[in-house]
């Protein structure tokens, strides 16, 4: 597990109040308990406050799972 | 542990309570960790974070600010008060000021937070080539919207705090013309000053000037995305801001802003050790660092001025201290504003305790500022309850770390806050006199002191509940009227609300206390009856109740009732009526007035002031 993935599953567990133990690559954000637009948002503030990124809004939307999210969070640290 | 763990700790069912928990919230600073921990906070019973005053505080506004609530619920919890927060849905603004019955009216807050956003005041297609235009559609949205907040505070009873809004970078840079941005930052600075305005004009309107706030902190004003797409038209920096601010202004309503600032002198008043270095060794003066001390020592007296009492707690020998105080031609801060000194070599727990019992004022007023950790460690240890302020780092941003909390934040200061040194000054001359009489009673009837009482006026009213809103003491009912119905009881016939002040043989009190009774058919209710610790023991309560009494009984009252409710801060005044010789029956205390009771004791004066009287 890449240290990208524990850090977004342990935003993901923070803002949906579920155990970490629960969040893997393969959880779809629509099937997470507790998940509609307003986690959404919280998620991209937390996500982009601890990485120091600047995700695409429309990208952001259009991820599926957690998987998805960690691939795009470690391709905009690489941008400069 | 680290703290977000204590809190998700407490929030689970039958968890043991976490009193030390508040004091390390502090060590939470970066901003996902503290929206966190301020959305745990609400799930947890405030029973498990040991002493605290509820305060309902309804947040509404003309956008999404979704972080406000849980870092105003942090920022609160650190000053002692447990939040219960109502927040409105989307731009709910209009709804919530204008209904008696939306959710916000029934929630019945004792504080209102109006968040505003530009967009709700500039109008939608607005030409850069008509500034006027501009001005006008601006400054009608302003007075719709004071107007709402002027039916909403005569309806409610609620504070309501707005703020000044900072405008767009976009639609300044929107207008090309210098001279259209010119005519266009002038029209939105008035609408920012009649936003100002409104708290001058308005009672329960009160005013945070946001955009000057901003000005120091290092936030963008919205994140274009977000506001795009969720309407949120602040960046969580922003909302940190103002959430800080808001906290601060809830604790001034609450009237639990400190009264005491104790300082350090070497390192702290003045640069170097003056036992050293010799009077005329230490930094003070025009060049720098002297005049980063000599900063502190003007802010210092000017938070006297405006009602802060000072107090000196060093590690010193008195004797060059004096000497210092008295004569170096360099300071600002001179023997005449420092209401007592614990200049000495006891640990400064145990001194600040002594100037606590000496200044009679409790010690969760105090603020402690020093350069040491030694000192700022031993007494934030030893006396939780004091706010410890640490000034390391260079002389220059000492001003800002006292400043930084707000510790000294009110809603008002009258005439007597600015001459309250002179007040415990005096009391401290007070207490050593008293020495030298054989009895408590020999010592007053020295005193000779007249009581004034008389109706509250114009003038007198802010004043008394400003003093219901500080004191805890004595305190009947062990809360305050607020100022709404405070005036509905002095205008109205069938209430009575009396100030009254105390003066002797070393100067005049000015207003100490009042009273506020409400007059049935067959007798009489003391509804609460507040008075500052300054004049307690003195015989001053009993010959206020005895005027009372008087009026009543000329009244054709046959008995006087008052309430009274316990609390863990009102012990002192517990014991009063039943030693006026009230009795309680049905959870009221109750006094014939017929045949007429003798209350008031042999060494005091009444003076009743009739200019305002109606009987």
């Amino acid at each position: 597990m890449s240290e990208v993935f524990v850090e977004v599953a342990g935003l993901v567990g923070q803002v949906t109040d579920l155990p970490v133990e629960e969040i893997s690559a393969d959880s779809r954000f629509d099937s997470l308990a507790n998940w509609t637009s307003y986690e959404a948002l919280r998620l991209l503030t937390g996500i982009e406050q601890r990485f120091s990124v600047r995700l695409d809004l429309q990208e952001y939307f259009a991820l599926k799972d957690v998987g998805g999210l960690v691939a795009a969070v470690s391709s905009a640290q690489v941008k400069p | 542990m680290d703290v977000l763990a204590r809190i998700r700790q407490l929030t689970k069912p039958g968890a043991a309570a976490d009193p030390a928990l508040l004091a390390d919230l502090a060590s939470l600073t970066d901003l996902p960790a503290l929206l966190e921990a301020g959305r745990l906070l609400a799930k947890v019973p405030a029973s498990l974070l040991g002493k605290l005053k509820p305060l309902r505080v309804a947040i509404t506004g003309t956008f999404t600010a979704s972080g406000v609530a849980p870092l105003l619920r942090v920022a609160l919890l650190g000053k002692g008060i447990a939040p219960e927060i109502h927040v409105s849905g989307f731009d709910q603004l209009a709804v919530d000021l204008s209904s008696p019955s939306s959710p916000l009216a029934e929630f019945d807050p004792q504080v209102t937070l109006c968040l505003l956003h530009d967009d709700w005041f500039v109008p939608r297609d607005w030409d850069p080539a008509d500034p006027e235009g501009f001005s006008g559609a601006v400054r009608s949205r302003w007075s719709m919207f004071d107007n709402l907040v002027g039916g909403f505070t005569e309806r409610s009873g609620s504070a309501v705090l707005v703020h000044t809004v900072p405008l767009s970078p976009i639609e300044i840079r929107g207008v090309v013309a210098f001279d259209g941005r010119a005519a266009l930052g002038r029209a939105w600075r008035d609408l920012n000053s009649d936003l100002l305005g409104m708290a001058l004009r308005r009672d329960q309107v009160h005013a945070l000037d946001l955009e000057a706030y901003l000005v120091d902190a290092p936030a963008r004003l919205r994140d274009e995305r977000l506001y795009r797409f969720a309407s949120a038209a602040w960046t969580p920096e922003v909302e940190h801001v103002y959430a800080a601010e808001a906290a601060n202004f809830c604790r001034a309503f609450m009237g639990m802003a400190k009264k005491v600032l104790v300082l350090d002198l070497d390192n702290t008043l003045w640069g170097g050790v003056v036992g050293d270095d010799g009077p005329s060794g230490i930094q003070i003066g025009p060049m720098y660092p002297g005049n980063a001390f000599r900063e502190m020592q003007r802010r210092a007296v000017s938070l006297r001025r405006q009602g802060v009492v000072l107090a000196l707690c060093s590690k010193n020998e008195a004797a060059i201290v004096d000497q210092v105080l008295n004569e170096h031609p360099d300071l600002v801060i001179r023997p005449a504003d420092i209401a007592a000194r614990a200049v000495n070599w006891q640990p400064k727990d145990q001194n600040i305790r002594a100037l606590a019992a000496q200044l009679n004022l409790g010690l969760d007023s105090f603020v402690f500022a020093d350069d040491s950790t030694f000192e700022t460690e031993l007494v934030r240890g030893s006396i939780p309850e004091v706010t410890v302020v640490h000034l390391n780092g260079d002389p220059a941003d000492h001003v800002a770390a006292v400043q930084r909390a707000g510790s000294f934040d009110v809603l008002t200061t009258t005439a007597t806050d600015r001459s309250r040194t002179e007040l415990y000054k005096a009391r401290a001359e007070r207490t050593s006199f008293a020495e030298s009489f054989g009895t408590v009673d020999d010592y007053l009837r020295s005193l000779e002191i007249t009581v004034t009482v008389r109706e509250a006026d114009e003038f007198s009213l802010p004043r008394l509940v400003q003093l219901g809103q500080r004191t805890n003491q004595f305190n009947m009912i062990g809360r305050s009227h607020p100022e709404a119905r405070t005036r509905e009881m002095a205008a109205s016939d069938d209430c009575l609300v009396l100030v009254f002040e105390v003066a002797d043989r070393f100067g005049a009190q000015g207003i100490v206390g009042g009273v506020w009774v409400s007059r049935r058919d067959d007798h009489w209710l003391i509804e609460n009856f507040v008075m500052s610790c300054r004049v307690f023991t003195r015989g001053v309560e009993h010959t206020v109740v005895q005027h009372i009494v008087d009026r009543a009984a000329s009244a054709g009252a046959s008995r006087l009732e008052a309430d009274f409710a316990a609390t863990d801060r009102n012990k002192a005044a517990a014991a009063f009526y039943p030693e006026a010789g009230f009795s309680l029956t049905d959870g009221r205390y109750t006094l014939p007035v017929v045949p007429r009771p003798q209350i008031s004791p042999d060494w005091t004066t009444l003076v009743v002031d009739m200019e305002h009287a109606d009987v």
